[in-house]
This record gives structure tokens, C-alpha cells and sequence, in this order.
């Protein structure tokens, strides 16, 4: 008997897997009618105070579900359950991102089916989130105003997969040296359909147009599916 | 540290396409990685050795191959590299970008070995 050594090609993406599931959940999402959005920032740019805007203008007129995935703790999840909606925390044990599959266990614990939107606050990273599809309708990050307008020279694949920017803390636009304009055509380089919306999570300024852009996208959702 | 992850799932294919082809082992990797993927080469070198432990691919020779970050024109359509002109097109100087690769985590090919059974198996090619 002899040893036989062959080469295969393969030529396949490892995340195929996941980028797989993503599209599987994403039907099962639009079956449902149910619109999941990724929420994707740094840790501190306002994530969870963005979300509490969000549900303070939305929750008298359409169901809402809030998945909050932190490497450990539930202080995100008591937060938003405090406001009256429904919120479970997620785990990722370690992990940077969430994936698709762990993105499923989350919808399929909220029993999404009779929600119109759920929201997925990703872990606080602008790396890795960009580059696994959680399976969401429409992704969306947040830059806030300290970390700087040179994010998305920094950090380009981010920013070119999202489909909502939101500023935040324009309310200390003051205190820093940031250049609004500058960073909206980075933006805008990289992703010239990106919607980019500024915000305070502080005084709440802004928020109504948030609102605005949910109503229409979940609409959108519905009638596509 | 998402490389460990993700190197599970690339043993998982690797294991599948060695074992479709009935393979004993798989001596060789290939992959690709574009530099713009959130992979960074050095840990999938780092965690190679741990992460194959006890499978098909314990021992087996790992190549990366580094994939440079290309982006198109959105004005002319000039596809140039984004290390050495940043995102402004050499040819008409439009801002306008759109990244074609770099963002890669691929397999390219693996190398298998198995024994030869003298025929008769209807397996090899």
C-alpha cells in the first residue's frame, strides 16, 4: 500500500456557514414579519441610551423586543426592562460578536412572532460585528462624539456595512474638536447610501427622526414580506 | 478573540471536503486572508496547532496568503489598492469608494493524504 497525497481546491469562505444562517434567519424574520435590527458601536458611544430614546418614542405603537449581548452581566437588559419592554441578555461567553447562530437562540427565546421590531445590541466593538452577518433586516452603528471624527478612516469595513449612522452626545460638540462635515463625507465615501442621523441620548434631541426612519423601515419589512 | 471561532469552523469545512474524498488525514492548508478582514494572520498562526489538536488536521503544514484590500471607482471604475492611494482614485481623483476584496477569511485548498487500496474502491480519481 502506498500513501496517496492529492490537493483539493476549495476556495470557499469559512463564514459561509454563518453567512448562511444569517439568510435563513433573515426569512424566517421576514415570514414573521418581524424586523431585527443589529445595533453596532465602541463600547460608551450610548448604545443602550440610544435604545431607551428609541423605545420611549416607539413602544405605544408597535411591539418591541430588545436582545442585549454583553460577554458577561445584565445590567443592559435590567435597564431596558425597566422601561416596559421586553429584553433578554445574551451571553457570548467571551466572544466579540454575535453570530447568526447565537442571534437565533436570542429570537427564538423571545418568541418573536408576535413583535414588529426587535432590536440586537451587538458587543461594544467596531471590528468584529462588521464582519459577521447576525442575520438582521438592517444593520445600524453609533459614532459618538469623543471617540472622534476619524472613525471611519479607522475603521472603514464598519462603516461601509451599516445602513444608519447615529451620532451621539451632539450635545457636547463644544467640547471637542469634531468635524461634522468632514466625517459625514468619510461616511458617505464609503457608503453613499448610509442614512446619518445626528443625536443626544442626553437631552434626546434627534430621536424623532430615528423614530421616523423605524416607522418607515418596518413598514417596508412588512410589505415585503 | 474571535480567530479561535472561527478556526473551528474552518477545521469543520477542511474535515468535511477531506472526509467526502475519504481522506486519513489532511497534511496541508491553504487560506487566504484580506487585509481588511478582522483575522489577523499572526493568531491563526498562534492558535493553529491548538485548535487542530485531535483532528484531521494535527500536524498538517499551514500557508497564509495575504489578500490586499482593492476598491473600485464608483465614477470610472478603476480598481486600485487601498494601502497605496487611501480611498481616492488614482485615475479621475473621486472619493467615491467601494471595497472588492481585502475583506476575505478563505480556504483556498487543502492537501489530503490516504491510502491507496489497490483499486477497486471506485474513489479515486
Amino acid at each position: 500500500m502506498m500513501d496517496q497525497v492529492k490537493v483539493i481546491e476549495i476556495q470557499k469562505s469559512v463564514l459561509e456557514n454563518n453567512d448562511q444562517e444569517a439568510e435563513k434567519l433573515r426569512q424566517k424574520l421576514r415570514k414573521e414579519k418581524t424586523f431585527l435590527l443589529n445595533l453596532m458601536s465602541s463600547p460608551g458611544a450610548g448604545k443602550t441610551s440610544c435604545i431607551l430614546r428609541i423605545l420611549e418614542h416607539l413602544k405605544a405603537e408597535m411591539q418591541i423586543g430588545v436582545m442585549e449581548a454583553d460577554i458577561d452581566s445584565s445590567v443592559d437588559a435590567e435597564k431596558v426592562a425597566q422601561s416596559g419592554v421586553e429584553a433578554i441578555q445574551l451571553h457570548t461567553g467571551g466572544m466579540c460578536h454575535l453570530d447568526a447562530a447565537m442571534t437565533e437562540q436570542g429570537i427564538h427565546q423571545l418568541d418573536t412572532e408576535r413583535l414588529d421590531l426587535v432590536i440586537l445590541e451587538n458587543v461594544g466593538n467596531l471590528v468584529c460585528p462588521a464582519e459577521f452577518d447576525t442575520g438582521a433586516s438592517k444593520n445600524a452603528m453609533i459614532l459618538s462624539i469623543p471617540e472622534g471624527d476619524d472613525k471611519p478612516l479607522k475603521y472603514p469595513l464598519m462603516f461601509s456595512v451599516v445602513d444608519l449612522v447615529l451620532i451621539n452626545k451632539i450635545d457636547c460638540l463644544d467640547y471637542f474638536e469634531f468635524d461634522m462635515q468632514a466625517v459625514k463625507e468619510r461616511i458617505h465615501t464609503l457608503n453613499p447610501q448610509a442614512v446619518i442621523l445626528e443625536v443626544s441620548a442626553r437631552t434626546g434631541e434627534g430621536f424623532d427622526r430615528v423614530a421616523e426612519w423605524f416607522r418607515k423601515n418596518v413598514n417596508q419589512w412588512r410589505k415585503e414580506s | 478573540m474571535h480567530e479561535m471561532s472561527i478556526l473551528m469552523s474552518m477545521v469543520e469545512m477542511a474535515e468535511q471536503y477531506a472526509k467526502q474524498q475519504h481522506a486519513e488525514r489532511i497534511t496541508g492548508i491553504s487560506l487566504e486572508i484580506g487585509e481588511m478582514s478582522a483575522v489577523v494572520p499572526e493568531y491563526v498562526e498562534f492558535l493553529f496547532p491548538d485548535v487542530t489538536e485531535g483532528t484531521m488536521l494535527e500536524g498538517a503544514e499551514l500557508s497564509i496568503r495575504r489578500q490586499p484590500v482593492c476598491v473600485r471607482c464608483r465614477d470610472c471604475d478603476t480598481v486600485y489598492e487601498w494601502r497605496k492611494e487611501g480611498f481616492r482614485c488614482p485615475a479621475c481623483g473621486s472619493e467615491a469608494a467601494q471595497i472588492v476584496s481585502g475583506r476575505e477569511f478563505k480556504i483556498q485548498s487543502i492537501e489530503i493524504r490516504k491510502e491507496d487500496e489497490n483499486d477497486g474502491s471506485g474513489e479515486s480519481h
